[in-house]
């Protein structure tokens, strides 16, 4: 056996920070706004007809405290919403040949680096309201525990087919013991229950994409 | 070899009449929290008086469970086929389920106390996939268990996916045979007792459920019959005094007593047994436990050490295997998939530690610190808020004296508690090796192999970003090994390090 112990030059390795990261669907911080308007505006208009229509109301949000607190609700509201905005429009992602990596937060800024060898399924995510402006979510399932997730919001079908391609290409050299597809789906036949009703257009569409799981290849 | 075991067989087989047994404690585990609130409950009902309406609650549960028992033996059978195992079970409700060879994490024996007289076993078999995938075999005569076993093996083997098969005698090579390497005595189990208390959680499961069904101490008392004004309302206070100190050194003696009972019955004639590639641990007291692993199989190495171990110079050792997202929160499961060397003297740690990390010397390694402005930055925070708390107390009128002192005394020792905190944390990386240590008084370290990580973060907040510092958290497929205040420079050579170890690695995690 000959053994060889190659010095890793620690300096030299590629780094995660210089890396070119891309910008999501410049649509999508627009429609995350939008969503929070659509749940906050209900609660300004409620809010306000009963400050105006209710007599006690009206004459206490004249004075200076009631002033004061009505001012400080629309400013949270003012801030939820802005906050979401901001929050979806910092999400920077990079794809490199081993990993793909996530960069977002307002304050906390959060940089995810996932090996693509590590990753164990891919589910692409459209919801009703993605569906409206054609945009797409992709999460990626490592073992990884705890109830964090990996995923990339807002891109568009062209996008979000690429990087599932890039992952499903990959070549994994080793094997993996999580049986024939990995997805961790019972083999045990449904039983007396319906398979898996299909989603409609108003439902989140969550399907797992057999292309996309790595273990689909190894086998 | 195996293939001539009479394992295989395409027809359905009962399960023999003993898993009667086993369905009642198997749903008396499961219903443990509501046995909590049973107990005092019937006591309770017995006192005030109902008494023919008494005796129903535990013949009514003891039905319950019996008929239920029953009805589970009766629905339930299995058969072995070429290349899986089939179960079909429940009354109601029929589950059926088809595991494949190839999706066999564990197979292992159970020797239950209740089926120890009868020379039964349970055959436990753990899937690779969800949760709800196990399958127990309960009741199974010896040789019936080993042959279903060394048969699972066997067409493993031909998979050339070797299984995690305990004792499996087919065709074994020198190198393979298993030696017991390490032993807990029964003096470290009472150490293991006093330092790890245990009794916490189960007082604590009784007090909440007895909490949350209104039960009143006062009412218990009354019914009891015990009039505390008569007994104490004459004494002095020094009498009181000396009353309560004794029976809270009784209250501690009683849990410690407690806790060192659980500890022996836990994890009696704990024995570990090597091959080059794999571990068996067996222990218990009364149920007989077993576990085999594959060392390859263990994701992350956790060496724990409360303020009392530090002290006697122990450390528990945690060697944690794969867990799955649906075992969150689920204690049982917890306690499954970690496997915990009790209190293992510290010369004692590199014998353990280098079955699963070869080479690693704790003590040896060099740990970059976390920054200083950790300590800074937490001690001023929480300096905030006792300083806000007294300030507070100067506006309210008629307030407690002891208010003062007691904000005084536990000011500073928080104070000191973080200064220990900053002074524990660090990160080495050795080779492959990255450890993590921690603790404010006894020293904590996670380790794990570099290539073992699933992902990585790299995380500062934009005040940190300023001073240059970074947090870090890293996922193994077992856990989550978070590390605060690095300097950001080592924080992302780490990241760079770790994640080429992972993409240039060719091994697998599993």
């Amino acid at each position: 056996m000959s053994f060889v112990n190659v010095e890793v030059q620690v300096d030299a390795l590629p780094r995660f920070e210089d890396v070119q990261f891309h910008r999501l669907h410049p649509l999508y911080p627009l429609v995350t706004l939008g969503v929070a308007g659509v749940f906050e505006l209900p609660i300004v208009v409620v809010g306000l007809t009963l400050v105006f229509s209710v007599p006690p109301l009206r004459s206490s949000a004249a004075t200076g405290p009631g002033f004061l607190i009505l001012g400080a609700v629309l400013a949270f509201l003012s801030f939820v919403a802005w906050f979401a905005y901001k929050s979806a429009s910092v999400i920077r992602y990079a794809v490199r040949q081993h990993d793909i990596i996530v960069h977002s937060g307002v304050y906390w800024k959060k940089e995810t680096v996932q090996p693509i060898r590590r990753i164990q399924h891919v589910e692409q995510l459209q919801g009703p309201v993605d569906k409206r402006f054609g945009l797409f979510k992709l999460k990626l399932f490592s073992a990884g525990t705890g109830h964090f997730t990996f995923e990339i919001p807002g891109l568009d079908a062209e996008r979000a087919a690429s990087i599932k391609q890039h992952i499903s290409n990959f070549e994994r050299p080793e094997k993996h013991d999580f049986g024939d597809d990995g997805l961790g789906e019972p083999v045990a036949d449904p039983g007396p229950e319906a398979p898996e009703p299909e989603t409609g257009a108003d439902s989140t569409a969550s399907n797992e994409q057999g292309s996309a799981s790595p273990e689909s290849n190894d086998g | 070899m195996a293939e001539e075991a009479p394992a295989v067989t395409p027809e359905w087989r009962r399960l023999s009449a003993w898993s009667i047994f086993h369905f009642s404690v198997e749903a008396v585990i499961q219903n443990v929290q509501a046995a909590y609130f049973f107990v005092p409950a019937t006591y309770g009902v017995a006192r005030s008086g109902f008494n023919e309406f008494t005796l129903m609650i535990p013949i009514g549960i003891i039905v319950v469970v019996l008929v239920n028992a029953i009805l589970n033996y009766i629905f339930y059978s299995y058969r072995v086929l070429e290349d899986s195992i089939q179960v079909r079970r429940g009354a109601l409700f029929k589950k059926r389920l088809n595991l494949s060879f190839e999706r066999i994490q564990n197979v292992n024996l159970e020797h239950p106390f209740y089926f120890r007289p009868f020379g039964l076993v349970t055959l436990k078999i753990d899937s690779a996939g969800s949760a709800g995938e196990e399958v127990n075999v309960a009741a199974l005569r010896v040789p019936e268990a080993e042959a279903i076993r060394s048969y699972v093996a066997a067409r493993k083997r031909a998979f050339g996916r070797p299984a995690e098969v305990a004792h499996d005698d087919a065709s074994r090579s020198a190198a393979d045979v298993e030696r017991v390497f390490f032993t807990r005595s029964l003096f470290d189990l009472v150490i293991h007792g006093l330092t790890n208390n245990r009794t916490f959680l189960l007082i604590a499961g009784i007090f909440t459920f007895v909490w949350q069904t209104n039960f009143s101490f006062n009412r218990l008392v009354e019914a009891l019959g015990i009039d505390f004004d008569l007994i104490i309302g004459g004494w002095s206070i020094v009498r009181l005094t000396v009353l309560f100190i004794v029976s809270f050194i009784l209250a501690i003696g009683f849990i410690a007593l407690l806790s060192v009972l659980i500890a022996i019955v836990t994890y009696y004639g704990f024995t570990v047994y090597r091959t080059d590639a794999a571990l068996t641990i067996k222990r218990g007291l009364l149920t007989k436990h077993e576990i085999h692993v594959r060392k390859s199989r263990i994701q992350t190495v956790t060496v724990r050490q409360d303020w009392l171990d530090y002290l006697l110079g122990r450390r528990n050792i945690v060697l944690e295997r794969i867990s799955h997202r649906q075992h969150q929160g689920d204690p049982w499961a917890e306690m499954k998939r970690k496997i915990l060397v009790p209190s293992v003297k510290l010369h004692e740690t590199t014998t353990l530690t280098d079955e699963v990390l070869p080479g690693c010397r704790l003590e040896q390694l060099s740990f970059t610190p976390i920054r200083k402005r950790y300590f800074y930055k937490h001690a001023v925070i929480r300096s905030g808020i006792y300083l806000l708390a007294l300030t507070a107390y100067l506006f309210i009128p008629n307030s407690f004296g002891w208010f003062v002192p007691l904000v005084l005394a536990i000011w500073p020792v928080h104070v000191l508690s973080l200064y220990m905190r900053w002074k524990r944390a660090g990160i080495a990386v050795d080779g492959d090796l990255i450890v993590v240590r921690s603790g404010v008084i006894g020293i904590d370290y996670h380790s794990f192999p570099a290539f073992k990580t699933q992902d990585i973060s790299h995380i500062q907040s934009i005040l940190m970003k300023r001073h240059n510092v970074s947090n870090l958290v890293f996922h193994t497929a077992s856990t989550t090994i978070k590390i605060p205040y690095l300097s950001s420079d080592v924080a992302k050579a780490v990241v760079n390090y770790c994640v080429y170890r992972v993409e240039a690695t060719e091994k697998s995690w599993m």
